[in-house]
């Protein structure tokens, strides 16, 4: 997330910001990686896609996006993200 | 805690989220719906090149001309927004690994069209979409032809 998040940096997450609402475009969250469990990955929202699935339940998908075009990994490689894969919403940096 | 207030301020009063032709089960998709906006941009962004420099007279023509071409650029973007997320799984990607890089600068296309004037992002648009097209029929088995309106 360069140079926005330098390698290293710290920052807080408030993991209720979206119990009561759903990400905006150009947040910044962290999220399990869709095809790896272990792997966290902090990225920004680029588009936040609401639909329902075939039985009805509403569903969203959120496209993310490295600020490091270049270097980093985002929904070019690994797709949409499912909100439930989402940890919460970066709130500030603390180093 | 200011900040965190002034964000629920505006979570309630300007939420932009997606909803393509239909926010619901139907299980019905056609890139046509893409196409059929993108085309639309096309024409609007060629309609804006041609009225030129806008005298006053123009200025109300001019403003909508760009009205629609952002609006439906932006309504291209929803379909194939709505096409990847919810159609496209991944079993999809064996035989075609780069489907999320195409979905992806097919949109950043869409931004590109929307935001500025410009023939030659509008017109990759409509590639990005015909090859997007040939993609989704082929996953349905099924030989669509792909066409557009103008």
């Amino acid at each position: 997330m360069t140079p926005t998040l330098p390698a290293g940096a710290v920052v807080m997450l408030n993991p209720r910001a979206y119990r009561q609402r759903k990400p905006q475009e150009e947040e910044i969250v962290v999220a399990r990686h869709p095809h790896q469990d272990e792997l966290q990955i902090i990225k920004r929202v680029t588009a936040v896609v609401e639909s329902h699935t075939e039985n009805g339940t509403p569903s969203i998908r959120l496209i993310l996006a490295s600020d490091n075009a270049a270097e980093g990994t985002d929904s070019r490689v690994f797709g949409p993200v499912a909100l439930d894969l989402v940890l919460g919403k970066v709130i500030s940096r603390l180093r | 805690m200011f900040q965190e207030a002034i964000a629920k301020l505006i979570a309630k009063t300007a939420f932009e989220t997606v909803s393509a032709h239909c926010d619901g089960p139907c299980g019905v998709y056609d890139p046509a719906s893409a196409r059929i906006a993108a085309e639309a941009a096309l024409s609007m962004t060629k309609k804006i090149i041609d009225l030129g420099p806008a005298d006053a007279a123009d200025h109300n023509t001019y403003g909508r001309f760009v009205a629609i071409k952002e609006q439906q650029a932006h309504l291209a973007k929803e379909e194939l927004l709505i096409l990847w997320t919810d159609y496209f799984k991944p079993e999809h990607l064996d035989e075609y690994p780069d489907l999320h890089e195409k979905f992806w600068n097919a949109a950043k296309l869409c931004s590109a069209v929307k935001q500025g004037v410009d023939v030659d992002a509008a017109n990759d648009l409509m590639a990005a979409i015909e090859d997007i097209h040939n993609v989704y029929w082929a996953t349905k088995g099924r030989d669509v032809a792909y066409y557009v309106a103008t």
